[in-house]
């Protein structure tokens, strides 16, 4: 470049300075969606919680974490992490192996990781990594991935899936493998393939269900008939439907919601905080919720398709869908569609390591946003 | 052909977008069938989950009258019980309870040896010696928190106050009309197995009349004395400052304690009567009709009418004045309240203006802003009038009217003309119309006054013992024939205003069922005003 004032001037628009507003953000519709529904989680915990403050703190102190992280990744250029990750890989299956080696004594299942001052579940970060590393091993070169690169992400999602189940947690094994599978399917996976691959599935079947421990056969058959026990097995089914059915449309509320403040939802601040929603807020409170995140998946999206490259792409897309299928499941879960299955409500649910994941996957999306130039 | 990268994603994030689309919706269809479809089954599973539910009482707001002084408020208090299983009896204790409770000791020690289980103790403590004695008795003490309606003024405000049933809504009066506002919101406490619920009770809100609780107290007084002595059935005493057109005092007679409300057997004496009971007025309507015949311009005040022989026969019926009073002009009609007078100016008049100045000064219609429970009285069609109904109407048969709505009427006279509506309630506390809708010239509010001064303070008037003390009063007397029985029933009737020209309180007094012919407007009502006046207008001078 040369040093003649007429060029100067002209990039001047190109030199961007190091701490705007609009760069630490990147998308400020997607970063205040987040962060109302934090505050939103916020109330919405105190209430689920039998209003323990302690928990709000916690809840706090852990999204200021997150968001701080958000923001320091947001500021990467996503080429500059990219090779990283197929070797953070690794260090998330030692990880995974180091639970199941050295259970932590606090918990009756293998998931956390006890650090003194802090816990955390190597399964929860693993669903970010995993789709990450897979995305990177797939368009680490320019050209469509061949047989071989196929067979490979095939066996790190498989490998996950099953560190994850033997903790055992099938709820977030299953979401771990989607995450996994998501970049593959997204990145052009013959349709073929995917058809022999279901038949194999679903002929291995009873040998799966066999290996299941009680409990999660237990309540895989709930889900079918969830009255036909509802003191057992259906009785967190049956309580939380009737929170949201005794919700009515403007709810009951904030407060003063008699299943959820006499405790009659199980989990109520965690896995079954929507009930509490429904409850006290009624479908109102609901269709806010919903909206929140149907703006955070706008914005992803938007972001992915107008990505600068395949990795790009497939990780904000990838994101997306994740967050997307934690939201399904969790509701799912709630009004009795699907098994309860331990997956929390994103961003509101009680959970600091989830949380924090989510803050991070969102600062990966805010990092692929493409660098406005000039108006 | 190879398909490039990119469009391979969009056409599966796309194929994935729409898949969790679909999944989603139907996941929402799911949430609604629960949340209506399944609504009230899983509403009463929920409900039946709780073990208690106790609701927290809101205080009802007080009624103050216009200077602050209490006209109903709720007394809190306490019943005090012991739980003689947690109760530990020691001789300071039970001294200390027999103390503050005021009850024997040794009976007192007596039912607390020889009982178990839960004993009460008293009813109605108030809030302080509630503290006291939970500083005296640490263990097995057990209020419960009661709230009654108290009205300090009993009888004499307790038409426009009105009462409150057991379950504290508001019956009658204020406290049925404002009872929305009154009520509050009560919460409610609710306990489960594990965890309880408080919602707090938000109290209702303070309302503040017009009444001055002084003036009210004179016109009740005056008017029982009034009652008493001509015998009449009952009665009704209404005070308005003209100036802002304020109700100072409405009062009835017979009147009851709205407290204390277990030994009335005629339950017509809760009926606020001053805005419930409309009657045929007679002559005190004699003025409105005089001034729509000022109005249309077809006579002067110096025009002379041939009254006699002192009665009249028209349209098949004889109306009689009290007595011939020869050819007169027509402030004498007024004064003498001439009924022959009236029917030979009137003869010639439009029917439809007739009506149409009625109801301008407010007859036949609702007082808006004074929101108690009212009638609106009656006033005939045009079409249906015929000529005997349009004379009878000029002197005040035909026709029936509230003595809220005479005070409304007069009001006219008194505000240059103008109709301005009364008001109840202070400080805007509820929407009333502001505007003043002129009804009458200023000329003619005069003429009108000129003949209403004539009427108490000429020789002959019929309202000669209206008069007050130092001032000028305008006022017009009436005697309606109610019913025939054996005796005649006549009702009495006094409206007027003080000083005359510079006018700063009107009064109506009606007294109903008055028997036998010594008995009129001016025998009967007058002297209730001028007694009623006397002393307002010293209460007025002290200040408030």
């Amino acid at each position: 470049m040369s040093n003649r004032p007429l060029d100067y001037s002209l990039n001047k628009p190109f030199r961007r300075s190091k701490f705007s507003a609009g760069n630490l953000f990147k998308d400020f519709t997607l970063v205040l969606s987040i962060a109302v529904l934090l505050v939103f989680g916020f109330f919405m915990l105190y209430s689920a919680s039998g209003q323990s403050e302690f928990m709000v703190k916690r809840q706090i102190i852990y999204s200021i974490l997150g968001l701080i992280m958000m923001f320091i990744v947001a500021q990467f250029q996503p080429r500059s992490y990219k090779p990283l990750f197929m070797h953070l890989f690794w260090v998330g299956i030692a990880l995974l192996i180091y639970v199941l080696i050295f259970p932590s004594q606090d918990f009756s299942t293998n998931r956390w990781i006890d650090l003194g001052f802090i816990s955390f579940q190597p399964s929860e970060a693993l669903r970010l990594i995993l789709p990450l590393s897979v995305a990177s091993f797939l368009t680490r070169k320019e050209l469509r991935p061949t047989i071989k690169d196929w067979v490979t992400v095939f066996s790190a999602v498989f490998l996950c899936f099953f560190l994850v189940a033997k903790q055992p947690d099938l709820g977030t094994a299953l979401v771990v493998a989607t995450a996994g599978l998501l970049p593959i399917f997204l990145s052009g996976f013959p349709f073929s393939f995917i058809a022999i691959s279901t038949l194999i599935l679903i002929s291995l079947y009873p040998f799966y269900w066999a290996s299941l421990k009680e409990y999660q056969q237990q309540r895989i058959l709930t889900l079918f008939n969830p009255d036909a026990d509802p003191l057992g097995t259906g009785w967190n089914i049956a309580q939380s439907k009737m929170a949201i059915g005794s919700g009515g449309l403007f709810g009951k509320g904030y407060l003063t919601g008699t299943q959820s403040q006499l405790n009659f939802i199980p989990e109520s601040h965690s896995d079954f905080i929507f009930a509490v929603i429904a409850e006290e807020l009624g479908l109102v409170g609901i269709l806010f919720l919903i909206t929140l995140y149907a703006i955070i998946l706008w914005r992803i999206f938007i972001i992915s398709f107008n990505a600068e490259t395949e990795f790009n792409r497939l990780v904000a897309s990838s994101i997306g869908f994740i967050f997307f299928i934690y939201v399904v499941i969790n509701i799912s879960m709630v009004v009795g569609v699907l098994p309860v299955v331990g997956v929390p409500l994103p961003l509101v649910s009680q959970g600091g390591t989830s949380l924090i994941v989510h803050l991070l996957a969102f600062g990966f999306v805010l990092s692929i946003k493409k660098r406005q130039t000039w108006s | 052909m190879v398909t490039s990268r990119i469009s391979i994603f969009s056409g599966r994030a796309l194929f994935i977008s729409f898949l969790f689309l679909i999944i989603f919706l139907l996941l929402i269809v799911r949430l609604l069938f629960i949340k209506f479809y399944q609504n009230e089954f899983l509403d009463n599973e929920s409900n039946s989950r709780f073990i208690s539910e106790r609701p927290l009482m809101a205080t009802r707001g007080s009624i103050l009258d216009r200077n602050d002084k209490v006209l109903a408020f709720d007394v809190r208090s306490y019943t005090v019980g012991l739980d003689l299983s947690e109760f530990q009896s020691e001789d300071k204790v039970v001294e200390g309870l027999s103390r503050v409770l005021n009850l024997d000791k040794n009976s007192l020690k007596a039912k607390i040896d020889n009982k178990k289980g839960y004993i009460e103790l008293k009813k109605h403590i108030s809030s302080k010696e509630q503290e006291e004695v939970n500083e005296i008795v640490k263990k097995g003490i057990y209020f419960q928190e009661n709230l009654r309606r108290s009205y300090p003024q009993k009888n004499i405000s307790a038409h426009v106050v009105g009462m409150t049933d057991t379950d504290r809504r508001g019956l009658q009066g204020v406290e049925l009309v404002l009872n929305e506002k009154l009520k509050g919101l009560p919460g409610k406490f609710i306990r489960g197995e594990t965890g309880r619920i408080r919602t707090e009770a938000k109290d209702g809100e303070t309302v503040k009349l017009t009444i001055d609780v002084r003036l009210q107290s004179i016109a009740y007084e005056e008017l029982k004395r009034a009652v008493n002595k001509s015998g009449a059935s009952s009665g009704s005493v209404l005070i308005i400052d003209t100036t802002s057109a304020d109700i100072l005092a409405l009062t009835n007679f017979p009147s009851f304690n709205p407290s204390n409300r277990k030994n009335v057997t005629d339950v017509s004496i809760f009926r606020n009567r001053a805005t419930i009971d409309s009657f045929e007025p007679g002559s005190v309507i004699k003025p409105l009709a005089m001034s729509a015949i000022l109005k249309s311009g077809k006579i002067n005040s110096s025009l002379k009418v041939d009254t006699n022989p002192g009665w009249i026969e028209i349209g098949g019926y004889r109306t009689n004045d009290f007595k011939n009073y020869g050819v007169i002009n027509p402030s004498e009609i007024i004064s003498n309240s001439s009924n022959v007078g009236m029917i030979k100016l009137c003869t010639n008049q439009d029917s439809g203006l007739l009506m149409k100045n009625f109801s301008n000064f407010g007859l036949g219609k609702y007082p808006n802003s004074v929101l108690i429970p009212s009638r609106e009285g009656f006033l005939p069609l045009e079409s249906e009038l015929k000529l005997r109904d349009k004379v009878s109407a000029c002197y005040g048969y035909g026709l029936s009217v509230t003595a809220l709505q005479i005070a409304q009427a007069y009001l006219v006279f008194t505000n240059e003309g103008l109709f301005k509506e009364l008001n109840l309630f202070l400080d805007e506390q509820v929407e009333s119309l502001d505007e003043e809708i002129r009804v009458l010239s200023n000329n003619t509010t005069r003429e009108i006054t000129k003949m209403l001064v004539q009427a108490v303070h000429s020789k002959n008037g019929t309202a000669r013992r209206a008069k007050v003390e130092g001032v000028l009063v305008a006022g017009k007397t009436g005697t309606a024939l109610q019913e025939f029985r054996e005796k005649n029933i006549y009702t009495a009737t006094f409206a007027g205003f003080t000083p005359a020209f510079r006018p700063k309180i009107l009064a109506v007094v009606v007294l109903h069922g008055l028997e036998g012919e010594d008995h009129s407007g001016g025998l009967d009502a007058a002297p209730v005003f001028s007694k009623v006046v006397t002393q307002t207008l010293n209460v007025l001078e002290m200040g408030s």
